[in-house]
């Protein structure tokens, strides 16, 4: 109940030096924003604003065309 | 003429000399369409987050040049039709986050093999400077021993006179 009327801070506006992580290339720091099955988290699960977890969105797309990134991670095999 | 960078895969099977010649002959195909390069960095062999062309690991390099936008297409299909190319990806990027101060080609191809016998080297370092410390504890523990044997007689002889002439005094007071 508390954790559902909770005010969750964007880390990108507390610190814009984050900002700059936003990048394909950067694909450990997005692994924050994926699921243990690689899905990605909803913007009001992390608390990133809309404007960034577009950008978010985005930069993981890319860091899965360059097989970076998982598209999908079957936990039976692990 | 704008910034732009393409990230490929290049198959994990060619050796440091055949990669290099792949990375130039893409740097050539770009020259002949009117490009520039502005940074080459080579990543090195990775592990794929999914296996493509059922390779597991890939030497991933990335390619900063200055090109007109139009012939992107161009060069894109010549990594497509490369079959040492695995995948690659061509992005639009800003002049600010060109890569600067990076080593020549040859240094970065150069370092992955003779890392590994650098790595090796530092090991066996490390372990004979660990050798060293040890023995250098081992002996400060030995003298110290010794020093402690040796004054320690020093002291009891001394303590057991004045205990003898204190008992010898205490005994006299008695009487």
């Amino acid at each position: 109940m508390a954790l559902s009327h909770q005010t969750k801070i964007c880390p990108f506006k507390e610190n814009k030096d984050l900002i700059v992580m936003i990048n394909y290339k950067e694909h450990k720091f997005l692994r924050k924003f994926l699921t243990e099955q690689g899905k990605i988290i909803p913007g009001y699960v992390t608390g990133v604003s809309a404007k960034y977890q577009r950008l978010i969105a985005k930069e993981i797309k890319k860091a899965r065309n360059i097989a970076l990134l998982p598209y999908h991670v079957d936990p039976r095999n692990n | 003429m704008l910034y732009y960078e393409s990230m490929y895969i290049v198959h994990p099977a060619l050796e440091a000399g055949r990669l290099k010649d792949l990375i130039l002959s893409i740097e050539k195909s770009l020259h002949s369409l009117g490009g520039e390069t502005c940074a080459l960095n080579v990543w090195g062999k990775k592990k794929l987050a999914y296996p493509i062309n059922k390779e597991k690991y890939g030497m991933y390099v990335l390619f900063q040049f200055k090109n007109d936008g139009v012939k992107n297409t161009e060069f894109n299909l010549g990594l497509e039709h490369n079959s040492n190319v695995l995948a690659y990806l061509t992005t639009k990027i800003e002049d600010d986050t060109i890569l600067s101060d990076l080593p020549s080609l040859d240094s970065q191809l150069g370092l992955l093999n003779p890392n590994a016998n650098e790595s090796k080297l530092t090991d066996n370092e490390i372990k004979t400077t660990k050798e060293v410390v040890e023995e250098k504890i081992s002996e400060t523990k030995e003298n110290s021993e010794e020093k402690v044997s040796s004054e320690a007689p020093e002291v009891s002889e001394e303590e057991i006179k004045k205990t003898e002439t204190e008992i010898v005094s205490d005994t006299k007071e008695e009487k």
